[in-house]
C-alpha cells in the first residue's frame, strides 16, 4: 500500500517535472515573448497541477491537502489574467509587431 | 529497500532538478530583451518557488509551509499586474506626451 | 444595493465618526476660490509681485541693462561690490568643503564599522552573546510567561514589545516622509492649479479598466484580504503574525486599486481613514506599552490573563498586539503604493 502511494506521486511528480523542462527548453527555443508567454503558462498551471496533485497523493484527506487544492485553483485564477495583461503590455508597447505575427484582421484598440 | 530512503531521494531529485530549472529561467530573466520576458520569466520563477515549497513542505511534514506558498502566489501575481499596469500607464503618458509635442511643432 | 437611511446624522456611528474627527466641518462642503476670498477677512489690496518688483543682480542679468547696473553699483558702493562677491565665492568654497567633509565622514564611519566586525567572536564559541542566559529563559519559560506557542512571536511582542513599537515607530515616519516629499498639492494653491489638476484624468494614473482583471479581482482580493487576516489572528499560534498578515492585507488593498482605480478604492480607504487607523492603531500600541512598561518597572502582576494555550483568544496582549501592528503596515503597504503612484489617495 505505501509503495503503491509513492508509485503514484512518482508518477505524477515526474509528468509535472517534464512539462516544467519542457517549458524551461520553450521559452529559450521560441524567439518572441508572445510565443513564451505560451511556455511559461504551461509551467503555471499543468506543471504546478501535477507536483501539487503528487504532494496531495502523499498527503493524504487532512486540512495540508485542501491547502494545496487551494494552491493549485488560486494560479489557475491568476495565471490567464497575468497572460492577458502581458499579452496586452506586450501588444501596446511594441512598434514592429507585424514582424513576428499577422495582424492585418486585428482592427486598432 | 526502506521506503524513507525511496522518499528521500524522490524529493530530492525533484527539488534538484527544479533548482537547475529555475536557473535557466533566470538566465531569461536577465537577458530577456523586452520588458515583456522578464516579466514573464519572474512569473515563472514564482510557480517553481511554490512548487518547490510545497515539495519541502510535505517532505519536512511542516504544513505550516504551504501557507508561505500561498502567500507567494498571491504576491508573484501582483507583482506581475502591477508592473503590467505600471508600465502601460508610463508608456501611455510618454506617447501623449510626443503627441502633443508633435502638435505643438 | 443598500437601502439609504435618512436618519444617518442621529446614528451612534455618526456621532462617533464626528467625535473621531474632532467635530470638523462637513468635508464635501465645496467652495470655490473666490467664495474663500469673500470669506477671509478683507486686507488690504494684495500686492502683486511683478518683475519690476524684483531686486536687480548684476550677476543673473548679462545684459546691457544689467552690465550698467553692475557697473553703477561698482562705482558708486565698493563695499556692495566685495560683498557680493565674497558671497558667490563663498557659497563655492562651501560646496567644496562639504564635499570633502563628507567624504572624509564616511571613511572614518567604514573605518570604524570594519574595526568592530573584525572584533567580532568567532562563529560558535561560548562566550558569544547569542548563548547567553537570555536564550534559556526564552526556550525554558516562553510558553509558559507569554502563552503562545510560537515562541518568536511571543519573544517579539512580550519580551521585546518596546523594541517592536520602536520598528512601528519607523513605519510610522517613513510614511510621514513620504507623504512630506510625493504629496500632490490639493486644495491649496493658485487657481490654474486647480483647473490644470482637474484636466488630468485618471487614465494618466491608471489605464482604463481591465473586464477580465476586474473580475478575477473581485474573487481575489475578499481571498487575499481574509488570507491576510487569517495569518494576523494566528501569529500567536502558528508561523505569521502583525508585519506579514499586514503586509498581506496592504497586497490586497493595492490588488483592489489597480483593478478598479483609485476613485473605487477611495470609497472605502480614503485619506481620512487611513489618518485614524495609522494614528490610532499607533497610540493604542503605546498604551500598551505603557502597561507593560509600569506593571514589568513596578513589579506588578499582569492581570491580562493568559488563557489556554492553543486557543485565539489567548496569551494576554500579543492578540490586540498583533491587531494593531498589522493595521500599521497594511496602511503603509497601500500609502507607499499610492504616493510613489499618484502622490495622494
Amino acid at each position: 500500500m505505501e509503495w503503491l502511494r509513492f508509485v503514484i506521486a512518482a508518477i505524477f511528480l515526474a509528468g509535472g517535472l517534464t512539462v516544467a523542462a519542457i517549458s524551461v527548453f520553450g521559452i529559450f527555443k521560441f524567439k518572441f515573448s508572445l510565443n513564451r508567454m505560451h511556455a511559461a503558462a504551461m509551467t503555471d498551471t499543468l506543471a504546478l497541477c501535477l507536483v501539487l496533485l503528487a504532494m496531495v497523493v502523499l498527503c493524504g484527506i487532512s486540512f495540508a491537502a485542501w491547502k494545496l487544492f487551494l494552491i493549485i485553483g488560486f494560479p489557475w485564477f491568476a495565471s490567464p489574467v497575468s497572460s492577458h495583461l502581458l499579452a496586452l503590455l506586450e501588444v501596446t508597447v511594441n512598434d514592429r509587431l507585424e514582424d513576428h505575427c499577422d495582424i492585418s484582421e486585428v482592427e486598432e484598440r | 529497500m526502506n521506503i524513507d530512503f525511496a522518499y528521500d531521494i524522490l524529493f530530492g531529485t525533484a527539488i534538484v532538478l527544479l533548482a537547475v530549472g529555475m536557473f535557466f529561467v533566470l538566465v531569461r530573466a536577465i537577458r530577456g530583451p523586452e520588458i515583456t520576458d522578464r516579466i514573464v520569466a519572474t512569473n515563472m520563477l514564482g510557480t517553481m518557488t511554490i512548487m518547490t515549497i510545497c515539495i519541502l513542505a510535505v517532505w519536512l511534514d511542516e504544513s505550516y509551509l504551504l501557507d508561505v506558498a500561498l502567500i507567494y502566489a498571491m504576491i508573484s501575481f501582483l507583482a506581475v499586474v502591477v508592473l503590467t499596469k505600471v508600465y502601460l500607464g508610463v508608456h501611455r503618458e510618454h506617447q501623449k506626451q510626443k503627441e502633443n509635442q508633435e502638435k505643438g511643432e | 444595493m443598500s437601502r439609504i437611511r435618512s436618519d444617518y446624522e442621529k446614528t451612534f456611528g455618526y456621532r462617533f465618526r464626528h467625535f473621531v474627527e474632532g467635530d470638523l466641518p462637513e468635508k464635501n462642503e465645496e467652495l470655490t476660490i473666490e467664495e474663500l476670498y469673500a470669506r477671509c477677512p478683507k486686507e488690504e489690496e494684495e500686492h502683486v509681485l511683478t518683475t519690476a518688483d524684483l531686486p536687480k543682480d548684476p550677476f543673473l542679468h548679462h545684459d546691457e541693462e544689467g552690465q550698467a547696473d553692475f557697473a553703477a553699483i561698482k562705482e558708486q558702493d565698493p563695499a556692495e561690490d566685495a560683498r557680493r562677491f565674497a558671497e558667490i565665492t563663498g557659497i563655492r568654497w562651501f560646496k567644496k568643503v562639504y564635499q570633502f567633509s563628507a567624504m572624509i565622514l564616511c571613511i572614518c564611519i567604514i573605518t570604524m564599522l570594519i574595526i568592530t566586525v573584525t572584533h567580532m567572536p568567532i562563529h560558535g564559541s561560548s562566550d558569544t552573546p547569542t548563548s547567553n542566559e537570555v536564550m534559556d529563559r526564552y526556550l525554558e519559560k516562553g510558553l509558559k510567561e507569554t502563552g503562545s506557542p510560537n515562541l518568536v512571536t511571543g519573544m517579539i511582542l512580550q519580551y521585546r514589545a518596546f523594541d517592536t513599537f520602536g520598528e512601528t515607530n519607523v513605519l510610522f515616519i517613513s510614511t510621514c516622509v513620504v507623504m512630506l516629499l510625493l504629496m500632490a498639492p490639493k486644495k491649496e494653491g493658485h487657481k490654474e492649479e486647480k483647473e490644470d489638476k482637474k484636466k488630468i484624468p485618471e487614465e494618466k494614473f491608471e489605464p482604463e479598466g481591465d473586464i477580465i482583471l476586474g473580475t478575477v479581482a473581485r474573487i481575489a482580493v475578499p481571498m487575499i484580504l481574509l488570507f491576510g487576516l487569517y495569518i494576523l489572528l494566528n501569529g500567536h499560534l502558528s508561523p505569521g503574525g502583525g508585519f506579514s498578515g499586514g503586509a498581506i492585507m496592504g497586497a490586497g488593498l493595492i490588488l483592489h486599486c489597480v483593478a478598479f482605480g483609485f476613485s473605487k478604492t477611495a470609497r472605502f480607504f480614503n485619506e481620512h481613514v487611513y489618518e485614524v487607523v495609522k494614528v490610532g492603531s499607533l497610540c493604542l500600541y503605546a498604551m500598551i506599552i505603557t502597561y507593560y512598561l509600569f506593571t514589568g518597572a513596578n513589579g506588578i502582576a499582569s492581570v491580562v490573563p493568559l488563557g489556554t494555550v492553543g486557543n485565539i483568544i489567548s496569551s494576554g496582549l500579543i492578540l490586540p498586539i498583533n491587531i494593531l501592528v498589522g493595521l500599521e503596515v497594511a496602511c503603509t503597504m497601500y500609502a507607499f503604493y499610492a504616493f510613489f503612484r499618484k502622490g495622494g489617495f
